[in-house]
C-alpha cells in the first residue's frame, strides 16, 4: 500500500484540502465529517483542556502527516479552529494508530483516506494537542510566503497555503522562540512568445504569454529572539509569538529571525508519492 | 558530467561550488577559489596534524553548506582529498558561524561577497570538526551513488548529479550493520509542453482565434538530497569493513552496479532547495576533474 510505502520513507504523508477542491459531493461530505469528527475530539478531550481554555466551537481540517513507527502509524491531524471569543489557531491533533487501520484503504480514493482520518478521530484517544493561536491565519500566512524563495530557475513565488503550525519551543537558555510550519507553496513561471495561428486563411503571428505552476510542499522551522520578559509574556499568550514574526518579517529586522527550511516535496496527495527503490 | 552551474546556498543548507563565479571574469573566480582552497588545505591540515596517521596532500572545495541551528549556522565545507598515503577522500570542514555574518549575504549577491565571507570564515574562525572519509576510487563511487539516487520530485529528471559529501560509517555492533550518509548535489528538470492558443487581430486578415504552435518550457532547479545508506552483513564481513572502511563504499557501489548480493538499503532523508541560483554564482568542475587534479 502506498501509504505504507510512503512513511517506511520516513517522509510524511499529506493529505491537503487544497487537493480536494473542485472534487465530488462524496469527497465534500467526507471532509465535513471529518471536521466534525475533529471539533467533538477537540470538545471532549481532556488534554485539549490543558492547552487551552478557549472553547472552539469550528474546526477545519487542513492536512494530515504520516509517520510509520514501528506498527504504528504516528499521525499528525491539522487544521484550522476558532473559538466563541473569536481567537483563531492552527490545531495539531496527534494519534497513535496501529498500521492495521489503514491495510485495506485504497490510498487512491481520498474519500476511504478521508473516512480513515475521521474513524481514528472518532476512536482513538488523542495522544497530544497542540494549539498556535493569532490574530490573523490569513496575514501569518502571507508574511511567512515573504520569506520564501522559489527553488525553480525563473519561477517566482506565487502564494502558499500554511496548512500546519505546531512544536513552539522556547529556550530560555539561547534567548529564542521557535515553532515548525508545513505549507504548500506555489510557484510561478510566465513565459511571453509569438507564435503562428491559421486564421482560416493563412497563419498569422499572436503573441501568447502562458503562465507555468508548480506547487510544492515544503517545512520551516522559525526562530525568533526574544528577551526574558518577551519569553514570558509570549509563554502566557503564545499569539505573541506570531505577532512578532509578522513584526519583525515586516521591518525586515534579520537579525531577529531565522527561516529554516526543512524537506521539500512535490505537493501531493496520497496517490501521488514519488517512486522511490533505492534499495535494488 | 556536465557542469553544475550553481552556488548552493538555500535556506537550510548553504553551498557553495569553485571554482568558478558569475558576473566576474573566470581568471578572477579562479583566482578567488584557488586562495579559498589553499587556505582551508592549511586549516585542514593543521587540524590533521596531531589526529590522524597521514597527511593532507591537496583538498578541493566541492561545496559549502549550511545548516541553520537557530542563531548558529553550521557551515561545512565539503570538498575531496589526497592523503599522503595516497588514498583519495570526501572531506570536510566545519565551522559554527554567527547568523549574523549572512546578514548581508542576499539571494542575488555577487561572486565577491560570497568569497569574502568564506574567506573570512576560514580565516577567522576556528573550525569545531573536520571529516576525512577515505574511498577506493572516488570517480566510481560518486558514479554509483549518482546513479542509485532518485529524482526528488515526480516528473522530473535529473539533468547532473554530484555526490559532494560521504560521511564516516556508523557501526551497529548489535545488528552487525553499518550505516552512512550520502550528500547529492542535484539538477532537475521538467519539460511541460502545452499547446498554446491566441486571438490576433490580423493586419492582413479578418480576427482570428485559434490553436498556435505548443510551447515547451523547462522547469529546472539545483537541489540538494540526504541519503541514508543502510547495510547489513556477516560477522566476518562486519569486522572486516570495521578495520577497512572503504569497503563499505565499494561494496556498496558493487551492488548498486548488480556486481553482489549485499544486503542494502537506502532512504532519503532529505530534500533542501539551492537558493542564489538567480545569482548563478558558481560553477563546479565535475568529479571526474577533481579526481584528475588530486592524482597528478
Amino acid at each position: 500500500m502506498k501509504l505504507k510505502r510512503f512513511a517506511a520513507l520516513g517522509a510524511t504523508c499529506l493529505l491537503l484540502t487544497g487537493a480536494l477542491t473542485g472534487c465530488s459531493k462524496e469527497l465534500e461530505e467526507a471532509q465535513d465529517n471529518l471536521n466534525k469528527a475533529g471539533l467533538a475530539a477537540i470538545n471532549r478531550s481532556q488534554i485539549v483542556k490543558i492547552e487551552t481554555s478557549d472553547e472552539i466551537n469550528d474546526y477545519v481540517f487542513s492536512g494530515a502527516d504520516f509517520l510509520l513507527e514501528g506498527q504504528n502509524y504516528t499521525i499528525d491531524v491539522n487544521g484550522f479552529t476558532e473559538s466563541q471569543n473569536g481567537q483563531k489557531a492552527y490545531a495539531c491533533l496527534k494519534y497513535d494508530v496501529p498500521a492495521s487501520e489503514f491495510a485495506q484503504i485504497d490510498a487512491k480514493d481520498s474519500v476511504e483516506v478521508l473516512n480513515a482520518i475521521a474513524k481514528v478521530v472518532n476512536e482513538y484517544e488523542m495522544k497530544s494537542f497542540e494549539y498556535a493561536p493569532m490574530k490573523s491565519l490569513t496575514e501569518f500566512n502571507k508574511t511567512i510566503g515573504k520569506t520564501f524563495e522559489s527553488p525553480l530557475d525563473g519561477y517566482n513565488y506565487s502564494s502558499n497555503l500554511t496548512y500546519s503550525v505546531k512544536s513552539i519551543t522556547f529556550n530560555e537558555q539561547e534567548g529564542y522562540v521557535s515553532f515548525k510550519t508545513n505549507q504548500n507553496v506555489d510557484y510561478v513561471k510566465r513565459v511571453t512568445r509569438t507564435t503562428l495561428v491559421y486564421n482560416g486563411k493563412t497563419m498569422v503571428p499572436i503573441v501568447q504569454t502562458q503562465y507555468y505552476h508548480e506547487k510544492f510542499n515544503q517545512e520551516h522551522e522559525i526562530f525568533i529572539k526574544a528577551s526574558p520578559e518577551e519569553m514570558q509574556a509570549m509563554k502566557e499568550d503564545k499569539s505573541l509569538i506570531f505577532d512578532k514574526f509578522i513584526r519583525v518579517v515586516k521591518e525586515e529586522q534579520k537579525s531577529e529571525y531565522v527561516v529554516k527550511a526543512g524537506n521539500i516535496q512535490n505537493q501531493k496527495a496520497f496517490d501521488d508519492a514519488p517512486e522511490y527503490d533505492m534499495s535494488r | 558530467m556536465r557542469k553544475l552551474k550553481k552556488m548552493f546556498v538555500t535556506v537550510g543548507v548553504i553551498a557553495s561550488l569553485t571554482p568558478f563565479l558569475a558576473g566576474c571574469n573566470s581568471n578572477y573566480k579562479e583566482k578567488r577559489a584557488d586562495e579559498l582552497n589553499t587556505q582551508i588545505t592549511h586549516v585542514l591540515k593543521g587540524e590533521l596534524e596531531s589526529q590522524e596517521a597521514y597527511d593532507l596532500l591537496d583538498f578541493k572545495l566541492i561545496g559549502t553548506d549550511v545548516a541553520k541551528t537557530a542563531f548558529d549556522y553550521g557551515v561545512k565545507f565539503n570538498g575531496v582529498a589526497s592523503l599522503s598515503n595516497g588514498e583519495s577522500a570526501y572531506a570536510s570542514l566545519n565551522y559554527s558561524i554567527p547568523s549574523t555574518e549572512f546578514l548581508k549575504l542576499e539571494k542575488r549577491s555577487s561572486a565577491k561577497q560570497v568569497y569574502n565571507l568564506l574567506d573570512k570564515i576560514v580565516q577567522q574562525y576556528k573550525p569545531v570538526s573536520y571529516s576525512i572519509t577515505p574511498v577506493t576510487n572516488l570517480v566510481n563511487i560518486n558514479d554509483a551513488f549518482v546513479k542509485n539516487a532518485p529524482t526528488p520530485f515526480k516528473g522530473y529528471n535529473i539533468k547532473d548529479a554530484l555526490v559532494y559529501n560521504l560521511a564516516a560509517p556508523e557501526f551497529n555492533d548489535e545488528d552487525k550493520t553499518i550505516s552512512f550518509d550520502v550528500k547529492t548535489l542535484m539538477e532537475v528538470d521538467k519539460v511541460k509542453i502545452k499547446p498554446g492558443w491566441g486571438l490576433c487581430v490580423g493586419f492582413s486578415g479578418p480576427v482570428c482565434f485559434g490553436f498556435g504552435m505548443p510551447i515547451a518550457v523547462h522547469s529546472n532547479g539545483t537541489f540538494t538530497t540526504i541519503d541514508k545508506y543502510v547495510i547489513k552483513v556477516d560477522d566476518k564481513t562486519y569486522e572486516a569493513m570495521k578495520a577497512n572502511p572503504k569497503a563499505i563504499y565499494d561494496a556498496c557501489a558493487e551492488k548498486i552496479n548488480g556486481k553482489n548480493n549485499l544486503e542494502m538499503k537506502a532512504d532519503r532523508k532529505l530534500t533542501s532547495y539551492v537558493t542564489y541560483d538567480e545569482a548563478d554564482l558558481l560553477d563546479i568542475e565535475d568529479i571526474h576533474s577533481l579526481n584528475n587534479d588530486l592524482s597528478r
